[in-house]
């Protein structure tokens, strides 16, 4: 008997039709899949990142292939939050998956600038990057440090009624102290990993292949840290995850799912298979049906560690 | 429009032991035009990661080619592939050369395997813009692509590092004298980017504008990611653009070089 199911996401505060997400940076603000996929069966696009100014990025060569991924050093090149609502949002209003704004600062004050901007549109989600240098700490990200994520989340608590979710860097000590301090501060969700700070040397020029050096990794080289930091997430806190590193198929998907991400986000798969998140969805539904589940309740953080130390 | 889809290989040819030509079949009517690429998917597994991005060197009704280089795991990936088999591809990409006001008689300057793409912007400018070409070509050893230029110009000028050929040396070396000789309006360049770099200084001095065809190691290929950017002035400032998607093709006098 087919019993029918309900891929519904519940994101505490933020429903989505299904857990199939794309990541900031490697979406856009939608129009150039839109050649290739129906973006209405998505859940959610996460935007390209948004700054309160416009901001031109990093020089080229701002990208490497490695092994199973690559390090990208794009330096967050946007047109700016003003930008974006006046000519991108638009576009993304018009699509029936949620729209969640990645937004960005090198203080906390500019990233409640481009909130307060936000704040006035129809987007559905606020994503807080916090793997910004916060200049006024000598530049370390945000992310690094428990205190920092608990003020920069309350902060945009106390200034906003939107869902927000807070994305971790995954560049940290300990992952747990992290995620806690995003629930204290009143987030609804957290959404990770970020990209893993990386280094590739051309030997023929004796040179990093990037041109600021150190960039990000992504793909599915970055995969299994990233499994290991959602289950430890999940152990840590009750709010919902987005899960995000290498996702390339159902596989993965459900490999995080299983880790307790409730939903998850597909990035660089995006430059190999523009359609891999309609396979996603496709091959996510046939695999329900086989192990007879109808929710996603079913599978969230259902992992068992068979011999635990 | 683009589209992805499987197109399959019907011929290849070795150009010679580094550079080889692939002829793939169209699925359907698709128009390519010059300076458009591809982006291929070279093995069937997620290894290499990343589809890479190749340049058009001519197209037809049924068909298009494009003639790689060796030059990594990727490329060499390809090479292995045979007459019958079929490619995952992402086409056609890119904004292609600027062909609409094309009056005047053109130089196309294509130096390595840079050549190969201005192979198919010569017979367009030949036989659709109904220009004459005159065609400028730089090589570090033997030249190649020669026979395959003459069919669309009376004026081939080849250069080579080695002996044997209309001139020794670079390309940059005899742009000067060439354009003394021409009167060209309409100049087109692809090549390495110091080749590129030097005859914009050249051209420029000569009051001429050319279009380049630039080359960026990329990710999505299609506009989204923004790893494949060039750097532009266009007189409002310095900004990023898209080699994927706002070029291949950018004008000269936008084009900023780093030292």
């Amino acid at each position: 008997m087919n019993k029918k199911i309900d891929l519904t996401t519940d994101l505490n505060g933020l429903i989505l039709k299904n857990p199939i997400t794309v990541a900031s940076g490697t979406f856009g603000y939608g129009q150039e899949y839109s050649e290739f996929i129906d973006l209405n069966r998505l859940g959610a696009i996460t935007v390209k990142g948004l700054t309160i100014e416009e901001k031109n990025g990093n020089p080229s060569p701002r990208m490497v292939e490695t092994p199973m991924g690559l390090i990208n050093s794009v330096g967050l090149q946007n047109p700016g939050v003003d930008y974006f609502i006046e000519n991108e949002l638009g576009f993304l209003e018009n699509v029936e998956a949620k729209i969640i704004a990645n937004i960005n600062g090198n203080t906390i004050d500019e990233y409640l600038r481009v909130l307060d901007k936000l704040n006035n549109t129809n987007v559905d989600s606020i994503e807080v990057n916090i793997s910004c240098p916060n200049v006024k700490a000598g530049g370390m990200a945000f992310g690094r440090d428990p205190k920092m994520v608990y003020e920069i989340t309350s902060k945009v608590r106390q200034n906003t009624n939107k869902h927000v979710i807070i994305k971790l860097s995954p560049n940290v000590t300990d992952i747990k102290e992290i995620a806690k301090a995003c629930q204290d501060g009143g987030a609804n969700c957290i959404s990770l990993i970020n990209t893993l700070l990386a280094m590739s040397i051309d030997i023929d020029t004796e040179m990093t292949h990037i041109a600021r050096g150190v960039g990000g990794l992504s793909g599915p080289a970055i995969k299994p840290i990233a499994v290991r930091m959602v289950n430890e997430v999940y152990n840590s806190v009750d709010i919902p995850i987005i899960g995000m590193g290498g996702i390339c198929n159902y596989r993965d998907a459900v490999e995080f799912m299983l880790a307790g991400a409730r939903g998850i986000s597909v990035g660089t798969a995006n430059f190999v298979n523009p359609k891999v998140t309609m396979d996603i969805l496709e091959d996510l539904e046939k695999h329900f049906m086989k192990k007879e589940y109808t929710k996603l309740d079913d599978i969230v953080g259902k992992v068992k560690i068979p011999n635990r130390a | 429009m683009k589209v992805e889809e499987r197109v399959m290989i019907i011929d290849k040819v070795d150009i010679n032991e580094d550079v080889f030509k692939l002829t793939l079949k169209k699925n359907s009517p698709l128009e390519i035009k010059p300076g458009q690429f591809v982006n291929i998917k070279v093995s069937d597994s997620d290894y290499p990661l990343l589809r890479r991005p190749i340049s058009v060197s001519d197209s037809d009704q049924d068909s298009y080619s494009i003639c790689i280089k060796k030059v990594g795991e990727g490329t060499r990936l390809l090479y292995k592939k045979e007459i019958g088999e079929s490619l995952d591809v992402i086409h056609p990409l890119g904004n292609g050369f600027y062909l609409d006001n094309i009056k005047e008689k053109a130089l196309v300057i294509g130096a390595g395997i840079g050549s190969a793409p201005m192979l198919y912007l010569a017979k367009q400018l030949k036989t659709k813009c109904n220009v004459e070409v005159d065609v400028l070509l730089g090589f570090k050893d033997k030249p190649y692509l020669i026979d395959e230029f003459k069919k669309y110009s009376e004026k081939v000028a080849v250069v080579s590092e080695n002996d044997g050929y209309d001139y020794k040396g670079y390309v940059t070396d005899v742009l000067e004298q060439i354009l003394d000789a021409g009167d060209y309006q309409e100049v087109f360049v692809c090549g390495p980017k110091i080749v590129m770099h030097k005859s914009i200084i050249i051209l420029k001095n000569k009051g001429i504008n050319p279009q380049l065809l630039m080359e960026e190691k990329m990710a999505c290929g299609i506009g989204a990611c923004l790893v494949c950017t060039c750097k532009i002035n266009d007189g409002t400032g310095i900004k990023f653009k898209r080699t994927c998607k706002d070029g291949p093709v950018f004008y000269g006098e936008e084009v900023v070089f780093d030292e």
